[in-house]
């Protein structure tokens, strides 16, 4: 398994590039959400001659930003990128069309939830594919055995939870006159303790979890499975934090592939203890699992008003 | 190229393309309400593979029943399979669909590639849909799925007129575009508010609608910002005034969103959206909006009502940011069986409350509506009663004009 993580500050780059993280993720406020750093193409084109590069071209587009896209797809074809998220089928389409043979991996930061439809699209041109972080790590292992293509799954960082097109503290702000000063604020659901990230890009507003995600524990089961590439996602990290993190799963990585994976995790926990001041961890749904027939979300709530 | 919309006939031009008017339906007798009050199409989910997992989907001999009626009113029904399917999901879909064909349905609306091209693999009669959980937006898009055999395109309720208009021209399969309903305030199929917030699968049919609920807002610092509660909740959707343009754009479907909503919900929206319709498509240079759709669509409105993404991107006149803006119906009281033109009673089936000395209002799918004051009102026996109120109760009124079976009653609000 290796290393694949986006620039969210330019600091990262000359550390990232020591560290020889395997592959990075970069993406341009024009065509990009959730992204962290806003990159030049001529920047990206120099990333691509010292990075496995990948451009986050993962927005759903309007026909009036296709022309935009387009001429992305075009710049970006004379770069030396490694390949493009996407979760647009329109990438499919236009690179097609270009005659561009380049990596796609199919990133909609949900749906990505079983090895049939992967397999499927493995036949529809799409290389790869980042899974759905709301699947737990049984399903993950038992998927990864069936799929036929290289899989993503996110290890470290905060999860993305939705995202509308309509400008909603904008919207906000305009009915209820609140000022807006910040490019993203915190928000808490009445009654319930978490927090989550809100901010606004051109493409509409975003929603990500305060809390991170964290695979550590089951880096080697995923690596065991098959798994291609742990993600790790430095969105609203300092970059000294950052740097540690990406250089701890850097080091897990290496000791998995040298077999001293069991005697070292219990280093790799303290130092992540150490490292976790200020920060709210989370497993995320690795141990978890969602429930939708009306007889389980029922036992789920009765169990719930139990506790 | 699509279809030419209209043609001079006879020197007045009139819309050849009439749009197809697809309701929801949560059982069979939503969807003979639907058929009956002019829905062309009809779509239900099945006991597997819908989302929606709390109404009460149709079986197949639901189903069956449900093929048979719409044929007779020369109507189609649409099969939701739209899960976002997990490992555990795959068992029994190609039997599932395999059986869905046989019984003669229309289209199954899709939301997981899986199922769209396990539909294709097994060569069935059935038109796959795209459905509005894979949030299409432009043509690219729709090229890449109709090469791959879609045969229709549920856009993505984000896409406006503006937009839509581009994506017309630059592709002739089937589009369906969402008219009237509710709105989720997040893409469709990429909102995991509800499974983060409350462990329920919103790609599987569990939302916990956690995008209705309140929020508060907090700078980086933690300190408390707005001073109202922040909500994500969205207005419903209503294209009455807009339905013209959509004609005239060449659409193929119109949808109205809601197989959760009442009988009574679905044959005032259906009702209004066909009558509307009709008369546009009759004489469309001659046709003037009267307000009456509006003030009858409103009766049945449970939300305020916005235009969405239709007139581009949504402000917050397209949100609610009040104490829970959700407003009574006008309240359903009965449903005719049969009349007796000679006498002038109407046999009923009571739905509500309602009493002698109340004003009620019959709606119907074939006449104008009409108000009147119940003043004789009768039980199963035909002995005079006062009062309505037991549920499903048979009732004979007097009615001194004539009503079809399956008219319906509302209280009118003073």
């Amino acid at each position: 398994m290796k290393l694949m993580t986006n620039i969210s500050h330019r600091e990262l780059i000359s550390e990232f590039r020591a560290m020889k993280v395997d592959a990075v993720v970069v993406g341009n406020e024009a065509v990009s959400s959730r992204f962290g750093v806003s990159f030049s193409l001529d920047e990206i084109r120099k990333l691509s001659e010292s990075f496995h590069c990948y451009m986050l071209l993962n927005e759903l587009y309007l026909p009036s930003e296709l022309p935009l896209v387009q001429s992305w797809l075009n710049d970006l074809k004379t770069t030396n990128i490694q390949g493009i998220l996407f979760q647009d089928f329109a990438i499919v389409e236009m690179t097609r069309e270009m005659g561009w043979e380049i990596e796609l991996m199919y990133a909609p930061d949900t749906l990505n939830t079983n090895s049939a439809t992967l397999n499927d699209l493995a036949g529809l041109g799409i290389s790869s594919a980042f899974l759905a972080r709301e699947i737990d790590l049984e399903t993950i292992e038992r998927l990864s055995s069936r799929v036929k293509m290289p899989l993503c799954v996110q290890v470290h960082g905060v999860m993305y939870m939705a995202q509308s097109r309509r400008p909603l503290l904008t919207n906000y702000a305009s009915e209820t006159g609140m000022v807006l000063s910040d490019p993203s604020y915190l928000m808490q659901a009445n009654g319930d303790e978490r927090l989550a990230w809100i901010h606004e890009d051109r493409y509409g507003t975003h929603v990500q979890t305060q809390s991170e995600l964290v695979g550590l524990d089951f880096l080697h089961r995923l690596s065991q499975a098959g798994i291609a590439w742990g993600y790790v996602d430095t969105q609203f990290m300092e970059p000294m934090y950052a740097i540690e993190i990406v250089n701890l799963y850097m080091d897990a990585l290496k000791s998995i592939k040298e077999g001293t994976f069991n005697k070292d995790i219990h280093a790799y926990r303290l130092l992540l203890q150490g490292l976790g001041k200020g920060h709210v961890y989370d497993q995320g749904f690795f141990n978890d699992r969602t429930v939708y027939k009306i007889e389980d979300v029922r036992r789920m709530e009765n169990a719930k008003k139990g506790e | 190229m699509p279809k030419k919309v209209s043609e001079i006939i006879n020197g007045r031009r009139v819309i050849v393309k009439k749009p197809e008017l697809l309701a929801p339906a949560g059982n069979l007798e939503k969807l003979k309400t639907a058929i009956l009050y002019g829905a062309d199409a009809v779509f239900i989910g099945g006991k597997e593979f819908s989302l929606r997992s709390s109404a009460s989907n149709f079986s197949l001999e639901d189903i069956q029943e449900a093929v048979a009626f719409a044929s007779e009113h020369g109507a189609h029904i649409h099969v939701t399979t739209n899960i976002v399917m997990h490992e555990e999901n795959l068992e029994g879909l190609e039997d599932y669909l395999k059986a869905l064909d046989a019984l003669g349905v229309t289209a199954i609306i899709c939301a997981d590639p899986h199922v769209i091209l396990t539909a294709k693999r097994l060569g069935l009669k059935m038109e796959t849909h795209l459905s509005t959980q894979m949030s299409t937006t432009n043509e690219k898009a729709i090229a890449f799925w109709q090469r791959q055999g879609v045969d229709r395109v549920v856009l993505a309720r984000e896409v406006s007129y503006a937009e839509l208009k581009q994506i017309r021209v630059r592709t002739d399969l089937d589009l369906e575009y969402f008219i009237h309903g509710a709105m989720c305030i997040n893409l469709s199929g990429r909102c995991m508010l509800s499974n983060y917030y409350s462990r329920r699968d919103a790609n599987r049919g569990g939302c916990s609608q956690s995008c209705r609920w309140f929020y508060q807002l907090y700078d980086k610092e933690g300190q408390p910002v707005g001073q109202e509660p922040f909500t994500m909740s969205s207005r419903d959707l209503s294209l009455l005034r807009e339905i013209p343009a959509l004609i005239e754009l060449g659409i193929d479907s119109f949808k109205i969103e809601g197989r959760m909503k009442s009988i009574h919900y679905i044959a005032t929206v259906v009702s209004c959206y066909r009558k509307l319709i009709d008369a546009y498509c009759a004489d469309p240079d001659g046709f003037v909006f009267d307000e009456f759709y509006e003030k009858e669509i409103a009766k049945a409105a449970n939300r305020s009502l916005g235009k969405g993404f239709f007139y581009g991107v949504a402000d917050k006149k397209g949100q609610l940011f009040n104490l829970r803006d959700e407003h009574p119906t006008q309240e359903f009281v009965m449903r005719v069986i049969s009349y007796d033109p000679q006498n002038q009673i109407a046999k009923v089936e009571q739905r509500n409350h309602f009493r002698v000395g109340q004003q009620v209002e019959f709606f119907s799918p074939s006449h104008p509506n009409y108000v009147m004051t119940v003043e004789q009102l009768y039980n199963e026996a035909f002995e005079p009663i006062e009062v309505a109120n037991h549920p499903m109760e048979i009732l004979y009124l007097k009615v001194d004009r004539p009503l079809m079976p399956n008219d319906m009653a509302r209280k009118v609000r003073t």
